[in-house]
């Protein structure tokens, strides 16, 4: 029997830290990096029951909100819709690359970071689409994620 | 498990053969595989005087199978292979897999696959079949 003994230092923060989209494979690969601690995201399981009463695995409902802090909103906007441009013409307007960094340094500071990165990568399975919603006085821009990904297809790099 | 095999031609004697290729045989791990159900097929009816009747002429077990999506999507070519179960001129059943087979017919009259949740990737299919031989 092998046990594991794990301690609270294994316990990570692990905040979104960048969100990169890229929508084709010949597009450009977009980072945002400066995501609000509001943002979240989701692998919902979805089973189903079997003649037994037991669950059977099918997959995951990918679902994510970001929310970026910086709203210079002409620069992201111009930046958005280009990815937006290119994810029309896909077959299924999904993305071809998504990529949802978590990591507990600043998102451009992490190469030399000794701290847990890990990522979530999901290719061909991801819709985006983009909006604006003000937080008081302060507009902001929400980018949403929705996906389903089944069994088997899910691609995860996991950096210790 | 179960298995589903199909032959262009009719099997003689009916033991299982775990051997048979997966162009012609697949077990599988079904969703819901319920126990056989007695149908009874009867002649009924009135006589001119009102007086009624019943003919038990034979009966037979229904099988309902459920082929859920985890199963389809382990075996990329499994939805094909049972498209072309329910078209064979033969089709046979093992359950449990390993039990004599049992030839049986496809009750209903299309493959209609049932979506989780409305996605695509997620078909289930339900196969209504009925043994040849009367019990």
């Amino acid at each position: 029997m092998a046990i594991q003994l794990r301690t609270a230092l294994d316990v990570g923060i692990l905040p979104i830290s960048a969100l990169h989209l890229q929508a084709t494979v010949a597009s450009d690969e977009y980072i945002f990096g400066q995501i609000e601690g509001e943002s979240s995201y989701t692998m919902e399981e979805q089973v189903v029951i079997d003649g037994q009463g037991c669950d059977r695995l099918l997959g995951w409902k990918v679902t994510a909100t970001i929310y970026l802090i910086n709203n210079s909103m002409e620069d992201l906007l111009a930046d958005l819709k280009a990815i937006y441009d290119d994810v029309r013409t896909q077959d299924g307007k999904r993305l071809h690359y998504v990529l949802i960094e978590l990591n507990n340094k600043i998102w451009n500071q992490h190469a030399d970071s000794p701290w847990l990165v890990k990522f979530w990568v999901f290719s061909e399975q991801v819709s985006f689409v983009y909006g604006i919603e003000s937080v008081e006085v302060r507009p902001r821009i929400k980018i949403t994620l929705h996906g389903f990904v089944p069994v088997g297809q899910l691609d995860t790099t996991f950096i210790p | 498990m179960i298995a589903l095999r199909k032959s262009t031609t009719k099997l003689t004697p009916l033991t299982f053969d775990s051997g048979v290729s997966s162009t012609n045989q697949r077990i599988v791990d079904p969703l819901i595989s319920m126990p056989p159900v007695a149908k009874y097929l009867r002649s009924s009816g009135r006589t001119l005087r009102a007086r009624g009747y019943q003919h038990q002429l034979g009966k037979y077990y229904t099988y309902t199978i459920v082929i859920g999506a985890d199963a389809l999507l382990e075996d990329g070519s499994l939805a094909t292979f049972i498209e072309e179960f329910l078209s064979a001129p033969y089709r046979y059943i093992s359950t449990p897999s390993g039990e004599d087979y049992i030839e049986v017919l496809h009750d209903n009259d299309e493959l209609s696959p049932e979506y989780i949740s409305g996605l695509a990737q997620l078909p289930q299919i339900t196969l209504v079949l009925s043994s040849v031989e009367p019990l």
